[in-house]
């Protein structure tokens, strides 16, 4: 056990600009999670202003809510991945791997010369893409209604 | 060596050919060709506001591209002369497409005449990351590729109608381009000669 429980993933533009935001916890209403990740955007520009050079993509822990930990990445081109984890007991590496993953797809995604960048992703394939990786970080997110079905028929 | 194996050679032999200059040439970076080639179409569809217009311009580059391709071929490849058309389907599909685009085609769906084929594209490089818009839905993306065809086999005084029927980025399982023999193109007599 111990896998981590991803209930939100989102791409945010150059400027503090939502490109992409997909959550997996049908129970809550996703605009809570829009304000958790805007949130968190003020975080991310705090620490990526105080380094100046060196600095790692993966920047860590951005603010800790009562229910979840809001994690952040930034590209080099000022683009910003952000995952929100619903665990008490979070394996930082495990974080980092998806973030690796994460930015691997939405780097395809952005290889599409049908796509403009720095604009709304409307990518089905992206959007299949996170669900997989996402799906492979934390089981359980996606058993919500699977678990509340076979408990009932035994 | 290449020669010694007719043109006519099956498709095994044909594609360890393919296989073995796809090895020998230099490499440069995929990605920037692949993205090279989205970019032009890309450009094309901004350019064009009628997707039939971007189709005939891709075809069209691609027949120059293959006008003059046939020469690197052919000096590359070493084979024989295709005796007959039938035998340009898989040479096309084993060597050409594995030494141009790094990967073989299959060839199916013949007539009955062996005049017209089909050339089946599990892989193609070109879509590599890729997703046709809205509103693109009659754009073959790898057009050009049909007219590299075209182009190539006319050199060779074959006149051919080569399109696409299928393709994976409108959601079929495979890409299928559709080869087919219009007529024998009579070689020119020289003036003074009769």
């Amino acid at each position: 056990f111990g896998a981590m429980r991803i209930v939100c993933v989102a791409v945010v533009g150059k400027g503090k600009n939502p490109l992409f935001i997909k959550t997996f916890d049908s129970q809550v209403e996703p605009l809570k999670f829009h304000y958790i990740i805007h949130t968190s955007l003020d975080v991310v520009e705090e620490r990526t202003n105080a380094t100046a050079s060196g600095r790692n993509l993966y920047l860590g822990l951005l603010c800790p809510t009562e229910d979840y930990k809001v994690y952040g990445y930034m590209t080099n081109s000022k683009s910003k991945l952000i995952v929100v984890v619903d665990d008490l007991d979070v394996k930082e590496h495990e974080i980092k791997n998806f973030f690796k993953s994460f930015h691997t797809i939405f780097s395809d995604a952005v290889c599409n010369p049908f796509y403009t960048p720095d604009e709304k992703i409307s990518s089905k394939k992206f959007e299949n893409e996170v669900a997989a990786i996402v799906k492979q970080k934390s089981p359980e997110a996606h058993n919500d209604n699977l678990a509340y079905l076979s408990e009932n028929s035994n | 060596s290449a020669k010694q194996m007719s043109s006519q050679g099956g498709a095994k032999d044909l594609a360890r050919v393919g296989e073995t200059i796809f090895k020998s040439v230099d490499r440069f970076n995929y990605e920037l060709f692949i993205m090279t080639y989205g970019a032009m179409v890309a450009q094309l569809l901004r350019d064009h506001e009628d997707v039939q217009e971007v189709n005939t311009r891709l075809e069209k580059m691609g027949h120059n591209i293959g006008l003059r391709l046939i020469e690197e071929f052919l000096a590359r490849s070493n084979l024989n002369r295709c005796q007959e058309f039938k035998d340009t389907a898989e040479v096309i599909a084993k060597v050409g497409f594995k030494m141009f685009l790094g990967v073989a085609a299959g060839v199916t769906n013949w007539d009955q005449k062996k005049e017209e084929y089909s050339l089946i594209l599990d892989e193609n490089p070109l879509n590599d990351f890729v997703e046709l818009p809205e509103g693109c839905q009659h754009l073959w993306f790898s057009n050009i590729l049909c007219g590299v065809i075209r182009g190539c086999l006319e050199m060779l005084q074959w006149r051919v109608e080569c399109k696409f029927v299928k393709d994976v980025l409108k959601g079929d399982e495979t890409s299928e381009i559709r080869v087919k023999l219009i007529e024998i193109i009579p070689e020119e007599i020289p003036v003074g000669e009769d």
